[in-house]
């Protein structure tokens, strides 16, 4: 188990040096086409590039749309930092991070210019060094007693953190492989629509809780029900909660190999057909019967999707989770609620929301926002409120006597330059 | 201007589980002075569920719905404001409710009479007077050890062990149901008593 602290991201997309100090939950607020999803792309690519192979990285390496385009930004380098506690016999402090130049074309390829991993107790003051690495050498510790002075052999799309993963005697593994298992999960579902379509066909040797298969909600739930009970009464109480008129939720268990389907699947295919399908039924109190659960409303299909996906994520250790716009389809009277129940179902993971509601930002404390700052370039440059400013709009808004949701809206989509000045006086300056 | 005897209360409260609570104290304080008339011809419940600021959507609802309403026009109109200590507190969240304003503006708009009950700290110390009633609702058994945490704390903690999430401000079906008032009140009968008096009752705290 790993608890995040902090993240930086740099030159991805519009991303222009972000740094987040991660609460519980951190939310993201800005003007339309800003940067708020680049945020949660960067953040997840950040950390698919430590776990991809080789030849991925090359292929991320490349990737153009994550390529800075912005005048003031083109080309420039992606940076990405993680520093987290890690719980293994003690309690350290680590810092991770690397840097890659990206591909100018097929004749200049990607290249990881800069890697560094540093280590300390976590009521040390000086973090160790266990791996430097410039774009002239590449050096690792070996040994408790030595220093960061091995020389190591790694290609331009290999990092160092990767190779020595292999090394079962190296003393500090728990960590490598801490950063090695390092995984995000992004909740894009704006139509949860097709979660709730029985699949019959699932990967090769299913993990039935994954976050990352194509599982619907259905088949998810009955495994939650059948290896976590409690987590499925949470989920299935605080959905009847947000809805009262569903009086229950059933889960119909369909048996595929009495109905003789004849699929034709490749046998090399990562694919197979389902032993089983699931669906979901719901008792709604207005109902003479009990109705599938797809004649629901988007909001609720929403909402259970998304108690599914935070309960999995605590199961699973995701240290992580990303939920764009969690408002979509959603009552804004029910707003208060849902931040109470990120919050209530957050055990292990932390959450970063990106907002347009400016009734969720009503419930958000105003410490974990992050504000996109009006640039006249185009970079996405987002930074956190300081406590002047904390106090400067809630003087505001009681001023306009409106909540402070709704003031932050008006203010960041800069109306006059009054707005932009103050956009820019509240947020917290290096 | 005002009849002498047609008088109308008001009671304002911040969320639906707080409503709930409110009325059950009221029909329970009429049922334990054995149903004797209370001192209003009507009682209205405001609720500042949902989105909005507390302040300006009650006073919107006081204006339309009683001062600007020919059926109350001749009423005494007594507003109940049924709030935690800490909505005064200053958060990282929205500005604080402004005690004196409030009322300044009540008054402004027609009230005759303002009370306050305010809960210390907030109205989960209440429920959570009667906590067994909290565990046989949450079916937490019999043997179900109290975490070592206090008021909101606690009851989100109390939930979260029943398998439910508490989202204070929003309605918590059940709860108020579950809840044992003569244990409830037998310990919060003096801050009530400005309601009690109000509506007609001075048991000096020997009936609840």
């Amino acid at each position: 188990m790993i608890n995040i602290k902090n993240l930086c991201v740099d030159g991805f997309k519009n991303i222009h040096e972000l740094t987040i100090n991660l609460n519980k939950i951190n939310t993201f607020l800005s003007s339309n086409n800003y940067g708020k999803s680049n945020v949660l792309t960067s953040i997840n690519f950040g950390f698919d590039f430590i776990s991809a192979s080789s030849n991925d990285k090359k292929n991320m390496m490349s990737w153009k749309p994550g390529l800075p385009l912005n005048i003031t930004d083109f080309g420039k380098n992606f940076r990405f930092e993680i520093v987290f506690e890690c719980f293994s016999d003690e309690t350290k402090i680590v810092k991770y991070g690397y840097e890659f130049a990206w591909a100018k074309n097929s004749k200049q390829p990607g290249v990881i210019v800069a890697e560094y991993l540093k280590v300390k107790q976590n009521d040390s003051q000086k973090f160790a060094t266990f791996i430097d690495r410039t774009t002239e050498s590449a050096k690792y510790q070996s040994a408790p007693k030595g220093r960061c002075d091995k020389d190591i052999i790694i290609n331009d799309s290999e990092l160092i953190i990767n190779k020595i993963s292999a090394f079962d005697d190296l003393f500090y593994l728990d960590v490598v492989s801490s950063i090695n298992e390092l995984n995000i999960f992004v909740d894009r579902h704006f139509d949860a629509r097709e979660l709730f379509d029985a699949v019959p066909i699932i990967q090769k040797n299913n993990d039935n809780l994954s976050l990352y298969s194509d599982n619907n909600i259905a088949r998810t739930l009955y495994y939650l029900k059948k290896e976590h009970k409690n987590k499925y009464e949470l989920i299935i109480n605080t959905l009847m909660d947000f809805f009262p008129y569903i009086n229950d939720v059933k889960i119909k268990e369909i048996n595929l190999a009495e109905k003789n389907l004849k699929v034709n699947i490749d046998e090399n295919s990562p694919f197979e057909l389902a032993d089983y399908i699931y669906t979901l039924y719901v008792n709604d109190k207005y109902m003479a019967k009990t109705i599938p659960f797809n004649y629901m409303s988007d909001g609720v299909k929403r909402i259970l999707s998304l108690l599914t996906y935070m309960t999995l994520a605590d199961i699973k250790g995701v240290p992580l989770i990303g939920i764009e716009e969690p408002e979509n389809s959603v009552h804004p009277g029910l707003l208060k609620k849902y931040i109470d129940v990120i919050d209530g179902f957050m055990e292990y993971s932390k959450v970063i929301i990106t907002s347009h509601s400016p009734y969720l930002i009503n419930y958000i404390d105003l410490k974990n926002l992050y504000i996109g700052e009006p640039t006249s370039d185009g970079r996405a440059i987002f930074k956190s409120i300081s406590n002047k400013g904390i106090n400067k709009i809630i003087d505001y808004a009681e001023e306009m006597g409106v909540q402070t949701g709704e003031y932050l809206f008006s203010v960041v989509s800069g109306y006059d330059e009054f707005d932009l000045d103050l956009v820019k006086k509240y947020l917290e300056n290096d | 201007m005002i009849s002498d005897n047609k008088r109308i209360l008001i009671v304002v409260t911040e969320g639906p589980t707080d409503e709930e609570f409110y009325k059950r104290v009221i029909n329970y304080t009429k049922a334990k002075n054995k149903c004797k008339k209370f001192n209003f011809n009507e009682i209205k419940y405001m609720c500042a569920d949902g989105i909005g600021n507390l302040h300006r959507k009650m006073l919107a609802k006081f204006k339309i719905e009683i001062c600007n309403n020919s059926e109350y026009s001749k009423y005494e109109k007594i507003v109940c404001f049924c709030y935690d200590k800490d909505v005064f507190k200053k958060t990282n969240t929205n500005p604080p409710i402004n005690r004196d304003k409030m009322k300044k503006d009540f008054y402004d708009c027609g009230a005759s009479k303002i009370i306050e009950i305010v809960a210390d700290d907030m109205i989960e110390d209440f429920f959570l007077i009667d906590i067994q009633g909290i565990i046989k609702l949450l079916k937490l058994g019999k043997k179900y050890k109290i975490p070592q945490k206090e008021s909101l704390d606690l009851l989100k903690q109390m939930y979260k062990d029943g398998n439910k999430i508490y989202s204070k401000g929003t309605k918590a079906e059940g709860l108020v149901d579950a809840l044992n008032m003569d244990i409830i009140l037998s310990k919060i009968c003096c801050q009530l008593s400005l309601l009690c008096m109000e509506l007609g009752y001075c048991c000096n705290n020997k009936i609840c």
